[in-house]
């Protein structure tokens, strides 16, 4: 026994002395100022995503290798990092040189200053560039509603670009729907009433119900494919009209062959019930479609093909792009312009789609050697084109917060559409015009 | 085994009565490290599988291997290493420092003043010293440095090593520090050569306690901290909640990194702990 403790005794000694050699050699280079290190290099800071890994496993080191500019990528949780990128904005701290965004935050981030003029920085955009992708870059928005104080007249300028296309297709089993994909919403329906199982754990449609951005998300299409909208003239709230009540009557009428617990589901879940096979039909981030054919996160690999969403008045696919910006306190603003300009280009562009990355420029979109390694390219372009986004406002969280929450109640009761979307709406107009906004 | 054979049929019952209740804490326990080691060994199909698989059907160590080549977790493991034995070191120190002197020489109106305002900075909640602290921070330059971290989380571990290291001193008598006095010794000679080898499992019981409190913490990891640089495990583990996906079975194999410096700090340190956790504050 004695020895044994001996040699703990002085295992712990020489540990603790190791230890602490370690701490001070180490804590002695890290405090102090900023450093001045004169290397040209740039820093990301981004949400996590496995999206993104090509762009930081493929794409950064080649960047790196041709051009000569070091990267740093840092990431957080979605809500973290955007968290972190206010801060960062804010405080002019210039941690970042590129903020890596959803499409979502750009009113935010461009808004209130934190982002670079990339107009004035000289980024030319040209037409190969996918319309609806780049118009999320601009603050204020070339189309649509302005936020108050922002007049008519005020001049869009480009503050960030795509980085990733993301955007809602349908994924649908091509041993259900054998004779291609479903047309219309009420075929899903259809075909959901006759063959789900739920003994079998087969169910004809998936979807996320947890209330927020998630449940939004999945209702915005039905709204606008009813020909609903979230907002008309002067910030007018519309969703609770009565097309946006029979939307949201026709989305229940489709959860009711939804798995159960759907009102708790988020992508993960919604993505894992169709992986599982458990599911015929979702509408589904782009960033999904490579999952379908790994059989380590498939159980139904070639099973499931992807289309734009169906139709019922008209036909939508609902944005989410990623999005670039260069930060208005970057310490490296022109290597960041740099790597904008890289990515972007054309040549780049159709080597990331040959990556399996989902490009923005149209080219990309339409390479056949593209098209070969990624089945949805075809059908992420068509849906691109008819995609709509969130509306572009920078309180536009707390409305998704407010319409999310009596959506998952309607969601939970199976019912009472209208009296959710009045109590949505009541409570939106009231919170839009305690923020300036005219509101109708 | 001789224990439960013999003794009367109540006596029996009662060792089994024992037995089920141990054997019922220990699951209850140790299921979810059982599910979380389980699911780091699992592919992202069996991740999700319904019904859920009781053990991986194709053990795969891919989770770990993501983690430390993809996802950098080294980096994050070595700062919280760095930041966290520092912090913990120096506010061993510097509280068993304070402790002794609450101990020994506080008394009366004083004493409870002094243990009252040592206390004080645990009862404030961190959110709302979060933002103070980041200015402070940012004033000396040291966000997102790993010199910042190890500062703050000495200052919050101190008043609880202050408040342990207290009740464990004040069991020890203090003839035994008067003795070695008399017989030559300094006040510093006799903490150090008396006092703080017979609170050595008070020691050991708070520094793990500290360690868990500062190895785990989140919140300020995630606004001091914005880079690798200096960011520590949980701000990486976060990190592989995605926009839309979650990593379940990397977040499980982080979970399992993350536990094992604990568990091995705590089994080179356990015959002190113990006695440490048997006296003290925390008997």
């Amino acid at each position: 026994m004695k020895p044994r403790q001996m040699i703990r005794r002085q295992f712990l000694k020489d540990s603790l002395g190791v230890a602490a050699a370690a701490a001070v050699q180490s804590l002695s280079s890290c405090g102090g100022k900023r450093d001045s290190n004169p290397r040209r290099q740039i820093t990301f800071g981004s949400y996590a995503d496995p999206a993104l890994d090509i762009l930081k496993e493929v794409f950064l080191p080649e960047f790196e290798r041709t051009i000569g500019i070091h990267t740093e990528w840092v990431e957080a949780d979605f809500s973290s990092w955007l968290q972190k990128g206010l801060n960062d904005g804010q405080t002019k701290a210039g941690a970042f040189d590129i903020y890596v965004m959803d499409d979502l935050w750009v009113p935010r981030f461009a808004g209130a200053g934190y982002l670079a003029n990339l107009d004035e920085l000289g980024f030319q955009t040209d037409l190969d560039l996918v319309p609806s992708a780049i118009a999320l870059g601009y603050w204020p928005p070339k189309t649509g509603l302005r936020q108050p104080g922002i007049g008519s007249n005020a001049r869009s300028i480009l503050y960030s670009l795509p980085l990733i296309s993301d955007v809602q297709l349908l994924f649908y089993r091509n041993d259900v729907y054998r004779h291609g994909p479903p047309a219309t919403w009420d075929e899903i329906l259809r075909v959901a009433r006759q063959k789900s199982d739920p003994a079998r754990h087969q169910y004809g449609w998936v979807t996320r119900g947890v209330k927020g951005n998630p449940i939004v998300n999945s209702f915005f299409v039905f709204l606008h494919s009813l020909g609903g909208d979230i907002f008309g003239e002067n910030w007018k709230v519309i969703f609770n009209s009565p097309r946006g009540v029979e939307a949201l009557e026709f989305f229940l009428s489709l959860v009711a062959y939804a798995p159960p617990g759907v009102a708790e589901f988020d992508s993960d879940q919604e993505g894992a019930t169709l992986l599982q096979g458990n599911a015929f039909a979702a509408t589904m981030w782009t960033g999904w479609c490579p999952q379908t054919d790994d059989p380590t996160k498939s159980r139904v690999v070639g099973k499931i093909n992807f289309d734009v969403p169906p139709k019922k008045v008209n036909q939508v696919a609902k944005l989410g792009l990623f999005m670039a910006g260069i930060a208005a306190s970057a310490p490296h603003k022109t290597e960041a312009l740099e790597f904008l300009k890289w990515f972007s280009s054309s040549a780049t562009q159709i080597r990331f789609a040959r990556s399996g990355g989902t490009p923005f420029r149209t080219s990309a979109f339409k390479d056949d050697e593209a098209r070969k390694k990624s089945r949805w390219l075809d059908a992420t372009l068509r849906a691109l084109t008819i995609g709509v986004p969130s509306p572009r406002t920078s309180d536009w969280s707390k409305v998704e917060d407010i319409l999310g929450t009596e959506l998952n109640r309607a969601l939970l009761e199976r019912g009472r559409a209208k009296e959710h979307l009045d109590s949505a709406a009541l409570e939106t107009s009231a919170f839009l015009k305690s923020a300036g906004y005219p509101v109708g | 085994m001789a224990r439960s054979g013999s003794g009367s049929p109540r006596q029996r019952l009662w060792f089994l009565t024992r037995l089920a209740l141990i054997v019922l804490a220990l699951i209850i326990t140790l299921l979810p490290v059982y599910w979380m080691v389980n699911t780091s060994l699992k592919t992202q199909v069996e991740v999700f599988a319904s019904p859920p698989t009781l053990y991986a059907q194709n053990p795969t160590f891919g989770n770990y291997v993501n983690l430390f080549v993809r996802r950098h977790l080294g980096v994050y493991l070595l700062n919280s290493l760095i930041i966290v034995g520092s912090a913990v070191l120096l506010s061993l120190v510097l509280g068993s420092l304070a402790a002794y002197f609450l101990a020994r020489f506080a008394k009366g109106r004083m004493q409870q003043q002094l243990n009252f305002w040592v206390l004080a900075p645990r009862m404030i909640p961190p959110a709302a010293l979060v933002v103070p602290v980041f200015l402070i921070l940012q004033h000396f330059g040291l966000i997102n440095k790993k010199l910042g971290l190890v500062l703050v989380y000495t200052a919050f571990n101190l008043p609880f090593v202050a408040w342990m290291m207290r009740s464990f001193f004040q069991e020890i008598p203090v003839d035994l520090e008067e003795a070695a006095m008399v017989d030559g010794s300094s006040r510093l000679r006799s903490f150090w050569d008396v006092v703080l080898p017979l609170a050595a499992p008070g020691l050991v019981a708070t520094s793990i306690f500290s360690l868990i409190i500062t190895f785990n913490e989140f919140f300020f990891a995630l606004i001091l901290t914005s880079t690798p640089e200096a960011a520590t495990l949980p701000v990486g583990t976060a990190s592989l909640i995605g926009k839309t996906q979650t990593l379940y079975g990397e977040m499980a194999a982080a979970g399992v990194v993350a536990a094992v410096p604990l568990v091995v700090f705590a089994l080179l340190v356990q015959r002190h702990l113990v006695r440490g956790l048997t006296m003290g504050a925390v008997k």
